[in-house]
């Protein structure tokens, strides 16, 4: 018999997971969620205006020349002060004109306030961090995530890769002002999309034993060791061989199958590698936010159907699998 | 099940131009080390280890991860005189190939 997987075993069990055995029923917490800030994204109209004409004649322009030498910018003029010791961990980025916070979840042994640093209507949810590289220990990792998860309740987010460290509070403002219109393109993309999870496990034993039943070819040879007082070696190797052919196809027709009926219910999905050898699907779901309740009642009607997999149905999650932003640094 | 794995994938990243390419041939290194990792945390999930069993695992991948970590890799600061030279956007209409 396939085993049932185990609750979540984590220090904080999120409500949007769950194991769906068979037509288990998945917790319904999170369906809990507010509607995003839809305030939000009427603001960004007015952020992209040019900058007012008048603003130069105020007597403390910069000379044209210094700017081109120095490359200075006039929103990062004032020079960090902070402590050498602390930098700020930046979590993801959202829309936001309005400074905001978000309580003491940070990131750390210690968790500390987080809050939003702007670029006009870009804001980058951060919290003060020690200036040292994090490890990607299951704990920071979810204390990262903890802090997305609470963000995008209320906002669309792009989230940042995990250990983003700036050493001050300009440098984020100047990684905002310099892609500004890239960010706003893709919040705009990803508004009211929320990313699901989907993982398929199997019992491989038993797949095994189902090919052995099924296949000719493999039931005739396993006979054939098994007949013998001492199987031939090119016996077993084929054995081996067929066998992992059949589980191969078997778990690429699991897999087609299982998307296919996904698909009409979802924006986008995306599917990785899958983890360790019982995993024979590692997949990600974009889903529209009016969607949700249709994919998740397929993805409920699926797991009931194959009751001999084990389904890992996870989220909302803000849409790691589908913003992939390379920011190309050059040192001055 | 836990994100590790989307996390260690997606979002926003920087490449530091000129250690671009050296970066990327080294990322490799640490790769299979970071699928050890996930493997464990599934097995973390599915309850097949325990959490000090978990813990031990993770300490050692942890340690070797460390070992053999990118220089580039840290803290990053962004004075007003580096230039963001390229943004590299995907989303999801480029990459739906199922």
């Amino acid at each position: 018999m396939p085993r049932a997987a185990s609750p979540r075993k984590g220090r904080r069990p999120r409500p949007g997971s769950a194991s769906l055995k068979g037509g288990a029923k998945k917790s319904p917490a999170r369906s809990a969620k507010s509607a995003p800030a839809k305030a939000n994204s009427s603001m960004r109209g007015a952020a992209v205006k040019p900058a007012a004409r008048g603003r130069s004649a105020a007597g403390r322009r910069i000379p044209e020349n210094d700017r081109i030498v120095q490359g200075r910018r006039t929103t990062a003029a004032t020079e960090p002060i902070v402590s050498p010791s602390r930098g700020k961990y930046v979590y993801c980025i959202i829309d936001s004109g309005d400074p905001l916070r978000f309580g003491q979840i940070g990131i750390g042994a210690d968790p500390s306030d987080v809050y939003t640093v702007h670029y006009k209507n870009l804001a980058a949810v951060v919290s003060d961090a020690p200036l040292e590289v994090l490890d990607s220990t299951r704990e920071n990792v979810l204390a990262h995530e903890r802090v997305n998860e609470t963000v995008m309740r209320e906002h669309t987010v792009i989230p940042m890769s995990f250990g983003t460290i700036f050493k001050t509070r300009e440098d984020i403002v100047e990684l905002l002002r310099s892609a500004a219109e890239a960010f706003g393109d893709v919040l705009n993309k990803m508004q009211n999309k929320l990313e699901f999870g989907l993982k398929v496990l199997w019992d491989r034993d038993q797949a095994i034993r189902e090919v052995e039943h099924e296949d000719e070819d493999i039931s005739r040879l396993k006979k054939e060791i098994s007949g013998q007082k001492g199987p031939t070696y090119f016996a077993r190797m084929q054995y081996g061989r067929l066998i992992d052919s059949a589980l191969q196809s078997r778990s690429e027709r699991y897999v087609a199958d299982i998307l296919d009926q996904l698909r009409d219910v979802s924006v986008a999905s995306r599917v990785n590698k899958p983890i360790g050898d019982k995993m024979i699907m590692n997949a990600a779901f974009l889903i529209a936010r009016d969607q949700e309740t249709a994919f998740d009642a397929k993805v409920k009607s699926i797991a009931s159907r194959f009751d001999k997999l084990t389904f890992k149905y996870t989220g909302p999650w803000p849409p790691y699998n589908f913003v992939n932003i390379r920011l190309k640094l050059e040192r001055a | 099940m836990f994100i590790l794995d989307s996390l260690l994938i997606g979002g926003l990243r920087f490449v530091l131009d000129k250690v671009a390419a050296a970066a990327e041939a080294e990322a490799q290194d640490d790769s299979a080390l970071r699928d050890q990792l996930l493997e464990a945390q599934m097995r973390l999930e599915l309850g097949e280890i325990s959490e000090d069993e978990f813990a031990a695992i993770e300490r050692d991948i942890l340690a070797a991860i460390r070992e053999i970590r990118r220089p580039n890799q840290g803290v990053l600061t962004m004075s007003p005189k580096d230039k963001i030279t390229g943004v590299e956007i995907e989303t999801f209409d480029s990459d739906r190939e199922t």
